[in-house]
């Protein structure tokens, strides 16, 4: 979109780059943490990060007030995500990893609603149409990388709301 | 020439000397040892009063029994003794400097206004110890860093927490540098800040421009 991203007030906040030890005081800074990093994905559509890239990026580098976080933090606040459930390594080293801004079952409930107020229950979808289709146009979960739109069905899937079938040429679903 | 054989000959004897002293002690400290071991040995046995006066030779001599010396009385005649000095001797420098002192400022003043008689650091920070036992109106205090410092009983936590919060508060933000511009050495200051930072009141914005604390918004 191309509205501009509000930066949090901690954003601004020297301290707030600096890993706290005081544990109250921490708990409140990863927090912070957490969301900036969510608000931010989800305002870029990212659902992949790296993260030596991460530590370049606007996010952890605040270059108005010359302070980045360091990869170590970078490391506490990704682990704090993983531990919430949005987020997932790639790779053993922790180089790369998923961001889940939206947990799949919360994008599953958003599909099976755009289905069901468009009259399509009982009706069969490709997963490049969903996605990227000209009817879903405008949704939100337009875009969605197919990892992600997999697993949102498959959560919807083990509500008993949808199945997903092989087709001839890739993976297609019904709703119920 | 003459001169120079003399001078010689009498260094060669003093350290003749201090060698056949050495042996002396040696003895002496192997006999407080076995004597040490009968006090452990014998709990109860001794009176407090022996213990005391065994501590004494011991100090004198210059050796160290902390496992025995501890657990039998707590210190010496002469670090009470002492302990009552510091206690007249340093209410009105603590006063001055806001009820705290880091113990090596202690030491350089007590040392410099003796001249004599020095003291060794065992001995101030066994005396040190014993403010509490003679319900002095001192306290020697170990941070959390290992600093020791020797503050007034009066001496408020809170109002040293709330002072340090007021002062970067009215600033914006401060190093322990900046802390002790206002009057406190900087091992002070950055004690105090590093309570008020433990208190969860301060937090920390550490860069390459230096430690600062800020006051804790999160």
């Amino acid at each position: 979109s191309a509205m501009s991203f509000e930066w949090p007030w901690q954003y601004n906040f020297p301290p707030f780059f600096t890993l706290q030890p005081n544990v109250d005081t921490r708990q409140k800074q990863l927090a912070a943490w957490c969301s900036l990093a969510l608000s931010y994905c989800r305002h870029h559509k990212l659902y992949t990060l790296d993260v030596l890239e991460a530590q370049e990026s606007p996010v952890f580098n605040n270059k108005k007030i010359e302070r980045k976080l360091s990869m170590e933090a970078i490391q506490v606040v990704f682990e704090e995500l993983r531990k919430k459930g949005n987020l997932e390594w790639l790779d053993k080293n922790k180089s790369r990893c998923l961001v889940m801004w939206r947990r799949p079952e919360e994008w599953g409930k958003l599909i099976y609603q755009w289905v069901s107020r468009n009259g399509m229950v009982n009706s069969v979808f490709t997963l490049y149409e969903l996605s990227n289709g000209d009817e879903t146009e405008g949704e939100e979960f337009h875009g969605l990388e197919e990892w992600m739109l997999l697993r949102s069905l498959q959560a919807l899937q083990a509500e008993g709301r949808a199945e997903i079938i092989t087709m001839d040429d890739g993976k297609g679903v019904k709703f119920f | 020439e003459e001169r120079r054989k003399e001078t010689d000959k009498n260094i060669s004897e003093a350290f003749e000397d201090l060698s056949k002293l050495m042996v002396k002690a040696k003895e002496m400290v192997e006999l407080s040892r076995s004597i040490a071991n009968k006090i452990k040995d014998k709990q109860g046995d001794i009176t407090e009063d022996e213990t005391i006066r065994f501590k004494s030779y011991l100090l004198s001599m210059g050796i160290a029994n902390p496992v025995t010396r501890e657990t039998h009385g707590s210190g010496t005649h002469y670090h009470l003794q002492l302990a009552k000095q510091l206690g007249t001797m340093l209410q009105a420098p603590l006063e001055e400097r806001g009820g705290m002192m880091a113990l090596t400022e202690v030491y350089c003043l007590v040392n410099r206004a003796r001249g004599m008689e020095l003291l060794s650091p065992e001995d101030l920070v066994n005396a040190c110890k014993m403010f509490e036992l003679l319900k002095l109106p001192l306290r020697l205090r170990v941070f959390d860093s290992g600093v020791m410092v020797v503050q007034l009983q009066s001496h408020s936590e809170e109002e040293m927490i709330a002072s340090a919060l007021d002062n970067v508060s009215d600033k914006g933000s401060l190093t322990a540098e900046e802390f002790a511009l206002l009057g406190l050495s900087v091992l002070l200051s950055k004690e105090r800040l590093l309570l008020a930072e433990k208190m969860g009141h301060l937090c920390r914005d550490d860069s390459v421009e230096g430690l600062r604390f800020y006051p804790n918004l999160f």
